[in-house]
């Protein structure tokens, strides 16, 4: 059902004509404690939006600063991203009567995302609301775990907030 | 050729922004605020600002100043905070204490302002720091302009401006080591002296290779 994608091979050297040797060499010396450690991206998209336009580059850049680094697409349906469309524009502000059976279909397409995703890397990064309530299938102590919204929630819709919440 | 004895050790950085459990939503709290929060804080609003690149140059270069303006619509305030020149302070005590200062005399003098709520809250913020050797060493004036040279924007403005708030606004890295290591006070009194508000760090680093220049010059 998920995805784990498969990416070129962006060679951070080819930046240095731009950046110069010395910030490709302090990217190297920055990551070289980490060098080896497993992350994990999920996020709900492979293509269009800008967490995969993000991603499509920051996990092959990181791969080449040696971290053992994949990207996840958790999948759902038309009804699924329906429901995270309207979950996206009530947390940007937009008027929203949720139905209990939105919050349903949510938790419905997360529980199966969980049952197929791996989830276990060291550090698992959730981009963005519609994999949020992945976040049940941590396990104390066992890895860590980090969401990054991408959305401005500084008025969010109160229900859809709280809903998110919950979990998090 | 001079050589030190403890050599100057280039570090890389990179910054993690935390945002406190600290915020204000009036004038009354983001005194409260100002009085509390920690030293790194202080610093963070007022001096992070050197370390990016702006897109716009619009508005104040510290964030008190700039919350004051664009969300508690106190233009005057505003004004007076941003009038604060960072470079005149050798402590974040007394950077901290005029900041209190001119807030508190606002409020005193506009009670009913201090009350009214604003736009959007200010949270109270800070710089995490994550730093890590470069790998590069410097005890003589032509290997530390070497390092210089080749160092990131972020590995200077640590070196450069993150230093003064370790070092109490008393100096920087660069300044330290060019007195302490080499002996060279002059230089390094120099180098003190670049101007960090008029300067980017691209030419503040110009600056500071052109007066390692002048002293091999002069050797």
């Amino acid at each position: 059902m998920s995805e784990t994608l498969a990416l070129n091979r962006i060679p951070l050297d080819d930046y240095a004509e731009l950046l110069g040797t010395g910030e490709i060499e302090e990217l190297r010396a920055l990551a070289k404690p980490l060098r080896g450690r497993s992350i994990e991206m999920i996020n709900s998209t492979a293509v269009g939006g800008g967490v995969a336009e993000i991603l499509n580059r920051l996990v092959p850049l990181a791969e080449e600063l040696e971290l053992n680094i994949k990207w996840d697409v958790m999948t759902g349906g038309e009804d699924f991203f329906e429901v995270t469309k309207a979950f996206h524009n009530a947390l940007h502000g937009a008027p929203y009567h949720a139905r209990p059976r939105d919050f349903e279909i949510f938790l419905d397409y997360n529980e199966r995302n969980r049952a197929t995703l791996p989830l276990d890397a060291e550090f698992m990064v959730i981009h963005d609301p519609q994999p949020a309530a992945l976040i049940d299938a941590r396990k104390p102590g066992a890895n860590r775990w980090v969401w990054r919204c991408h959305i401005d929630l500084s008025h969010p819709n109160g229900a859809v907030w709280k809903f998110l919440r919950f979990p998090l | 050729m001079n050589a030190a004895e403890t050599p100057f050790e280039f570090v890389t950085v990179s910054y993690l922004t935390r945002i406190g459990n600290q915020t204000a939503g009036t004038l009354a709290e983001f005194l409260a605020g100002l009085e509390s929060c920690s030293d790194a804080s202080i610093f963070h609003h007022t001096f992070q600002t050197l370390g990016r690149h702006h897109f716009l140059t619009e508005g104040f270069s510290n964030d008190f100043a700039q919350w004051a303006l664009a969300d508690a619509n106190r233009n005057d305030l505003a004004e007076q905070l941003a009038a604060l020149d960072i470079r005149d302070y050798v402590s974040i005590a007394a950077l901290r204490s005029d900041l209190c200062r001119l807030t508190s005399d606002y409020c005193a003098a506009f009670p009913h302002f201090a009350r009214q709520a604003t736009l959007e809250r200010f949270y109270f913020c800070e710089s995490v720091e994550v730093t890590a050797p470069v790998g590069r060493s410097a005890r003589t004036l032509d290997e530390f302009r070497n390092g210089i040279a080749h160092l990131s924007h972020a590995s200077f403005y640590f070196h450069f401006i993150s230093s003064r708030l370790r070092l109490q606004l008393r100096t920087n890295d660069f300044s330290h080591w060019l007195a302490d290591g080499l002996g060279l006070g002059t230089l390094a009194n120099s180098v003190d002296h670049i101007d960090i508000y008029t300067n980017t760090l691209d030419s503040s680093r110009a600056k500071l290779l052109r007066l390692i220049d002048r002293e091999n010059r002069r050797a």
